[in-house]
């Protein structure tokens, strides 16, 4: 990874926030028909994706080797609701609560569910949506990674770098299986007739364990263990129609 | 909407474009010989620990076979049943294993657990096996033991855990490294029954004398372990104990694809493939590296078995 990955995921967003807005400016605009902002509660579902390593390069691992490849691949497919207020309060233009399965073809992680608040600021051909609030659920296993590096003496050393798990998901697996963390998210939403069509960038908070182990041949074992935020960025794009 | 299709396509294609390229599972070429791309993917992900299972009708076979796969280097350590129905107290087999100059991982068969003296059992083991400092007590003890006979609790299993450790602890401090009993990796069961063990003081012993041990035949499968392996457990080591899959056509693409995962998700700092030859008890398995030992020396190799030996 990565720098190239990171730059041009920032590109893409960038692409994503130009073009699209673009492509939809050509589009009526719709307006609320009293001359207030549009009030309505949209479903919507879209894709998210991410790709590149998340970590600051050198900090995965003290080693030079990369045996496995630290990259990080996500794919994944979300559900939202959210709803826009017909005026702010305190602030706050609407709400939304979601769902995001990252790693479509795994069932057993990769599943988490939101809910946010946001305030968007309308610029006619779009508004521009900045929100933010938590996230909750079981982390793709895309994020448990460890690095081998055995020495000549036989001493085997490794750094297993995963989520912090911090919470039980409630009637399933064991007690420390989920994760709760926050995110921000900016993006562009046009809101044509009943359709809603949405871009932007989320940045989840996540925290990471860096857990290092040192065996000795004669198997005495030494650890080090260190906890840091990392923040973890994804593209999306929705599609939506409007409920009510 | 023609212009949104399209930049969103460009948005998906672009960002599709840097996937790191997989490499495929190659056979054998016409000429005879394996790719070389392939045997060095192989090479880098295999883990050279195996499991064999204790039988005198293979002893010829283990032999030859162990004696190729450390030419190549493509082992180092296996893991052998000391089973109670033998009642000699140093096996032949397993010491004739050992002196080949391989590890020994000596699982201490399930029969042991019920032996009201395990203490004394276990120093008798100690003494026939010197050369072995790694013994694993039990074996997927809820799974496997038949109905017909004893069967055991995880409760009752920590109590007979937490004996033979604390006696090697004060008889033998410094003489042996105990792997528990390995859980089954799949599905929730193995993961709740890891957290029992740690609810029944698992995590209390010291990490230096335990080794925590998982079978895992499905990686992704296994996610239920990593609250436990990153929290109470952080501190110990894992082995997994046994895997592969019941297919040697795929014996190779699962060493390619899987094993990377198995150490991703759960650290593992081994991973032994399941069996040598699984045959003693009815039909060749199909986890298998070798079959129809009866058959030395024109034994049956696995396509694995004949990358890792470094020959076509």
């Amino acid at each position: 990874m990565t720098g190239t990955a990171s730059v041009r995921g920032f590109w893409l967003a960038v692409v994503a926030g130009v073009l699209l807005p673009c492509s939809l400016g050509a589009q009526a605009l719709s307006d609320d028909p009293e001359g207030g902002r549009k009030t309505g509660t949209y479903i919507s579902t879209g894709l998210a994706h991410w790709q590149g390593n998340i970590f600051s390069e050198g900090a995965l691992t003290h080693w030079t080797v990369n045996l496995f490849d630290a990259g990080y691949n996500l794919t994944s497919i979300n559900v939202e609701v959210e709803s826009y207020f017909g005026d702010t309060f305190l602030q706050v233009s609407g709400f939304s609560i979601g769902y995001r399965k990252d790693v479509i073809r795994r069932a057993d992680s990769g599943h988490m569910f939101s809910a946010a608040v946001f305030r968007d600021v309308d610029f006619k051909v779009f508004a521009v949506k900045a929100g933010g609030g938590m996230e909750w659920g079981m982390p793709s296993l895309n994020f448990d990674r460890t690095e081998f590096d055995v020495g000549a003496d036989g001493t085997v050393r490794y750094r297993h770098t995963h989520p912090d798990r911090n919470v039980d998901v409630p009637l399933i697996g064991t007690s420390t299986d989920g994760a709760l963390y926050p995110f921000v998210e900016l993006s562009v939403v046009q809101r044509p007739w009943i359709f809603l069509t949405e871009a932007g960038v989320r940045i989840n908070v996540i925290g990471f364990n860096f857990d290092d182990y040192e065996v000795s041949a004669t198997d005495q074992v030494t650890h080090s263990f260190r906890q840091a935020k990392v923040l973890v960025p994804y593209l999306f794009v929705n599609f939506g129609v409007r409920l009510f | 909407m023609k212009h949104l299709a399209a930049a969103l396509i460009l948005l998906f294609a672009c960002t599709a474009c840097d996937q790191r390229v997989r490499l495929s599972p190659v056979e054998a070429s016409d000429t005879g010989t394996f790719d070389q791309a392939l045997v060095q993917d192989v090479g880098l992900k295999w883990s050279p620990y195996i499991g064999i299972h204790v039988t005198g009708e293979a002893a010829e076979t283990y032999r030859d076979a162990l004696s190729i796969l450390l030419q190549s280097g493509r082992v180092e350590g296996v893991r052998v049943e000391i089973s109670r129905r033998n009642q000699n107290p140093a096996d032949p087999i397993i010491k004739s294993i050992g002196r080949l100059g391989v590890e020994l991982l000596g699982l201490v068969g399930n029969e042991y657990l019920f032996a009201p003296d395990i203490e004394q059992q276990i120093d008798r083991i100690f003494a026939a096996y010197p050369e072995i400092r790694y013994f694993q007590i039990g074996n997927e003890v809820t799974t496997i033991l038949p109905s017909t006979g004893p069967t055991i609790t995880i409760d009752q299993y920590m109590i007979v855990f937490q004996r033979v450790y604390d006696h090697v602890q004060r008889r033998h401090p410094g003489r042996a490294v105990l792997l528990t009993q390995s859980t089954l990796g799949f599905g929730v069961y193995g993961p709740a029954e890891l957290e029992a063990m740690v609810g029944l003081g698992l995590a209390r012993l010291d990490p230096d004398q335990v080794i925590i041990a998982i079978n895992a035949y499905d990686p992704e499968s296994a996610s239920q372990y990593r609250g436990l392996l990153g929290g109470p457990l952080r501190g110990f080591r894992v082995w997994v104990t046994e895997s592969g899959v019941a297919d040697p056509a795929r014996h190779i693409p699962f060493v390619q694809e899987k094993y990377p995962l198995l150490r991703n998700y759960l650290r593992a700092e081994r991973v032994y493939w399941y069996v040598m030859w699984g045959g003693d008890t009815g039909t060749d398995s199909e986890f298998s590296l070798v079959k129809h030992p009866a058959s030395y020396p024109n034994y049956w190799k696995s396509p694995l078995f004949e990358l890792l030996a470094g020959r076509p």
